[in-house]
């Protein structure tokens, strides 16, 4: 994965498990349950700042010390500067806690860890981004890439179908208006059922994908989701033409160190926190179906 | 050739230098520990019921220091690392040979863990040969053997009231002084023979595990890994014993003013081991868990790093308490694949 | 035909008439003196059990994975009685059950026989039991020398619950006092007694063998693997080992049935017995209860009397 940058400038890479500080910029609520928060992170060192280069798909460990840490996929583009975005869905031990963290607090951050998105694959292809509920993070990452990285010619159609229960489970919901304005992309939200006061697509996001995406000939798919929504999207991008090669998705698994050295993340023979978390579906079909 | 009676000078001044780490009774037990005396090391044993990894691995070694400052924990610090020149005596081939293995994992790829190399690279391993190999030692199946000079800086071996010391590796020859030591004579070198003839002869017949790296992959949805778990109680003594097994948890444990990050040995065979905050479990039941086990020794790490993940020490056979014993999962893997073998080969037919 | 022999005859006559779907028993193990448990669903394999003084597993201890399922089990005294705990609790249903109840004279402890030839417990590599000896090498023991402590002063060698029996009830009395080594720790300063606490538990790994082995021990989720709220650290100092120790065995307090399976399977040698059996002798004095006697019984931790001892209430 040539688009993968492991950071050699940043003296904790002498010690992988030493994390840098970063403080607390910005919390803001994804959905209206307020069970999903993003956090903005900017590096408490310059030169931090300066070594920490990522690529869409990867992901950090963050740390709420006295708590611990968790891995979090990084929702900001590389083309975002000055902050680190990590959505966070509050679930156990440390994500309860970074949801009561407020800005100014002192957030540990290793990273950034595992591998990217195919771009080098991705570029003079169309490309399909498709995610369902709390699963969009890195896709995020991923489109403000193509869309602001200065390549965007080097990409052909782009189209987005994001899905989830109902419109308030929607996340980065002024980042999917502003993009539904742009001529440079196709942007279809959609939610399981009707409500009133939505106005656009009303349907699952297998069948969506039936109706918008783009000739599998010369695409890229990238799906990010609950399983349920993989298993049943799946059929849908075989019958359209994609092959197994063709399609991506993130995998996610408890993960301690990150660094694959713990014995805990692994699929097979594969280490979702190296090998991965991007893996193509061919890749996946060779390793067991244990995650 | 070194006098057994000569050694316990030779070891004083060993410790002059280095801190010597060695096989003595603490706390009941026969274990590695530090030794401030070398009355108190013990060299005609078996083996010890806990592996040396904790020479490089601790079980609990905390990482990472932070000091709180008003409300925030902060002041991030790395524990110091350390770098002790140490002489490691007294280990067994078979330990010998798991350090080569804990060093595929910790010191090599993309990530370099610097506790573990820093204790590594300043530690010269002293291997005893294995005079007395038990019922349950299987090294020979990897084609090892209680002669075994792998992984070993300098070797010794019985030669009745002598010890044989050979040089391995350059830092073990480094450190004997052939001069010093005087070479053996030939009685002393047919006796060690003798030793390890007959050490050789106490090994039991067992099938090499090379080749079953091969039969796994086949065998991932296979009923033998319900059967083989059915009675694990899934206490994690074999992990725990295990001279290879290195996974971990990293905790933060917080004090009145200040907190550190642990790393502390986890075990694959635990129910929680692999589960989701959701409550999302990939492996669920002790079969997928012992499946995990037996992938990750005998075919995920030779695939991933050349190396078996089992030395053939066998203390997990003896420490489990239910006597699960890993030499008859591999011969029900090897028979579950024998038997789709030849399920398939009579469908072709 | 032996009594052994009939007794495979009765289970798998219980596996092919649909009475059980599977029978949990001993099979001789791979490492000498001590069998293994086995799970037999085919009939035809019922010659694999075994019974001896190597059979120490408490096989109870498997019973509530398979709740709700129709399973025959082998129960020596001891055992029987954690069954009879388990009925207490309601994890098991006498109806799915088909017990075969062990006039056991005790198992043996490896560890003394390993301490009474002075060589380490690995060293072991040739031994068997023929009668009352147990025969190891060229050595000969004597039987009743290296019974696991627990069992040379047992009072429960007659199975409690059963549907078939093995063996002849014993007739030895049990030498000595059961709490024996309870009275001896009480009899020191509570420094002393913490002395010896802290320095039993130094060996500890943590490995969780003792609470797995334990019939009684069938929480979902234990307090240690609770991560909110989180009680419990990975780390092996010694408190977090006393910890664990003192709260298991509270949480034992008038459940346990003292059959020792804790201290066999602790690889360290660990004597856990003492401290549960502490509390045993306490339940027994406080609330005149023993876990395990009667399937009816509500254990005194869970019910309230007018007569309770409440002399330690303020």
């Amino acid at each position: 994965m040539s688009d993968t940058h492991v950071c050699t400038c940043n003296p904790s890479t002498q010690n992988p498990y030493l994390p840098i500080s970063m403080v607390l910029q910005r919390v803001t609520d994804e959905v209206d349950d307020r069970t999903i928060k993003s956090f903005d992170l900017a590096f408490a060192r310059e030169e931090d700042a300066r070594c920490f280069k990522y690529t869409p798909g990867q992901f950090c460990e963050v740390s709420v010390f006295g708590e611990g840490e968790a891995p979090f996929g990084i929702a900001s583009s590389p083309t975002e500067q000055g902050f680190v975005r990590f959505t966070v869905k509050k679930a156990g031990v440390v994500t309860t806690k970074l949801h009561n963290c407020k800005p100014g607090d002192v957030i540990g951050l290793r990273g950034p860890l595992g591998n990217s998105f195919p771009l080098d694959l991705m570029r003079g292809k169309d490309i399909v981004v498709i995610g369902g509920g709390f699963a969009f993070t890195t896709l995020r990452s991923l489109i403000i890439y193509l869309l602001e990285s200065g390549e965007r010619d080097r990409f052909g159609k782009i189209t987005v179908i994001y899905g989830a229960r109902d419109p308030g489970l929607l996340m980065y919901k002024e980042d999917l208006a502003a993009w539904e304005q742009r001529g440079d992309i196709e942007v279809c939200q959609t939610i399981d059922r009707g409500v009133p006061g939505w106005s656009r697509r009303v349907g699952f996001v297998p069948n969506v994908t039936e109706e918008v995406a783009p000739n599998a000939a010369n695409a890229v798919a990238v799906i990010c989701g609950p399983p349920i929504m993989i298993k049943f999207t799946l059929p849908v991008m075989t019958k359209l033409g994609f092959g197994k090669e063709q399609i991506y998705t993130s995998l996610e698994n408890r993960m301690k160190c990150g660094i694959g050295k713990c014995g805990r993340c692994n699929v097979g023979h594969k280490y979702v926190c190296l090998d991965g978390p991007v893996f193509s579906m061919a890749e996946l079909d060779q390793l067991p179906s244990e995650y | 050739m070194l006098s057994k009676k000569a050694l316990t000078s030779t070891l004083y001044d060993l410790m002059d230098l280095y801190r010597v780490i060695a096989p003595c009774q603490r706390d009941g037990e026969l274990r590695f520990d530090r030794v401030s005396s070398p009355r108190e090391i013990v060299l005609d044993y078996g083996n010890t019921a806990k592996s040396p990894k904790g020479v490089f691995f601790p079980q609990n070694e905390a990482m990472i220091k932070f000091g709180r400052q008003v409300d925030q924990f902060n002041q991030i610090k790395q524990v110091p690392l350390d770098r002790t020149p140490t002489v490691l005596l007294g280990v067994r081939p078979c330990d010998a040979r798991s350090f080569l293995l804990l060093d595929a994992v910790f010191a090599q790829g993309r990530y370099l863990d610097p506790y573990y190399q820093a204790r590594r690279q300043n530690t010269l391993i002293v291997t005893m040969a294995c005079a007395s190999p038990r019922q349950t030692c299987f090294c020979h199946a990897f084609g090892s053997g209680p002669y075994d000079r792998e992984g070993s800086d300098i070797f010794l071996r019985d030669a009745g009231d002598a010890y044989l010391v050979e040089g391995v590796s350059q830092k073990g020859r480094d450190l004997i002084y052939q001069g010093y030591l005087g070479r053996a004579s030939q009685a002393y070198l047919d006796k060690a023979v003798e030793i390890e003839a007959q050490a050789n002869a106490r090994l039991a017949d067992i099938e090499p595990v090379a080749g079953i790296e091969k039969l796994l992959p086949g065998l991932f949805d296979s009923p033998i890994w319900q059967e083989i778990s059915e009675k694990c109680i899934a206490c994690g003594t074999c992990t725990y014993a295990c001279p290879t097994c290195h996974c971990f948890n990293i905790e933060d444990r917080v004090l009145a003013n200040s907190g550190e990050r642990v790393r502390a040995w986890d075990s694959c065979m635990y129910q929680f081991f692999t589960q989701h905050a959701s409550g999302h479990n990939p492996r669920p039941d002790q079969a997928a868990r012992w499946r995990q086990r037996t992938m990750h020794k005998f075919e995920y790490l030779p695939r991933n790093v050349g190396l078996f993940g089992c030395v053939g020490c066998g203390r997990c056979v003896q420490s489990c308490p239910v006597r699960l014993d890993i030499r008859g999962v591999l011969r029900r893997v090897r028979a579950a694949a024998e038997a789709a073998a030849t399920a398939g080969a009579n469908v072709e037919e | 035909m032996s009594a052994l022999q009939t007794v495979r005859d009765t289970v798998a006559g219980w596996l092919r008439s649909g009475e059980i779907e599977l029978f949990i028993g001993y099979e001789a193990g791979t490492v000498p003196l001590r069998a293994t448990p086995t799970f037999i669903r085919n009939p035809e394999d019922v010659d694999r059990l075994i019974w001896d003084a190597t059979c120490e597993n408490n096989l109870a201890a498997f019973l509530p994975k398979y709740r709700g399922k129709k399973v025959g089990i082998m129960v020596k005294g001891c055992d029987s009685h954690a069954v009879i705990g388990l009925l207490q609790e309601g994890q098991v249903i006498r109806e799915n059950l088909r017990i075969v109840g062990v006039h056991c004279p005790g198992v043996v402890d490896v560890r003394r026989v390993a301490a009474q030839l002075g060589v380490p417990v690995e060293q072991i590599d040739d031994a068997r039991i023929e009668g009352e000896q147990v025969i190891v090498g060229e050595q000969t023991l004597a039987l009743r020398d290296v019974l696991f402590e627990g069992c040379q002063t047992c009072t429960c060698h007659a199975p409690a619950i059963y549907d078939v029996t093995l063996g002849e009830p014993v007739v030895d009395a049990a030498e000595g006092d059961s709490f024996a080594h309870v009275r001896e720790m009480e009899a020191l300063s509570a420094e002393e007694r913490w002395v010896r606490f802290a320095q039993e538990l130094e060996r500890c790994n943590l490995c969780f063998a003792c609470r797995n082995a334990c019939p009684m021990c069938y929480c979902n989720i234990c307090f240690v693997d609770r991560s909110m709220p989180r009680w419990f650290n990975q780390t092996t100092q010694p408190e977090d080992k006393q910890f664990y120790q003192v709260m298991r065995t509270f949480h034992l307090a008038g459940r346990c049935v003292g059959c020792g399976a804790c201290t066999r399977a602790c690889p360290q040698g660990i004597n856990i017995r003492l401290f549960l059996d502490k509390l045993r002798a306490d339940v027994q004095e406080l609330y005149g209860y023993e876990a395990g006697e009667d399937a009816e019984a509500k254990p005194p931790l869970t019910t309230y009397r007018e007569d309770d001892y409440n002399d330690f209430i303020l």
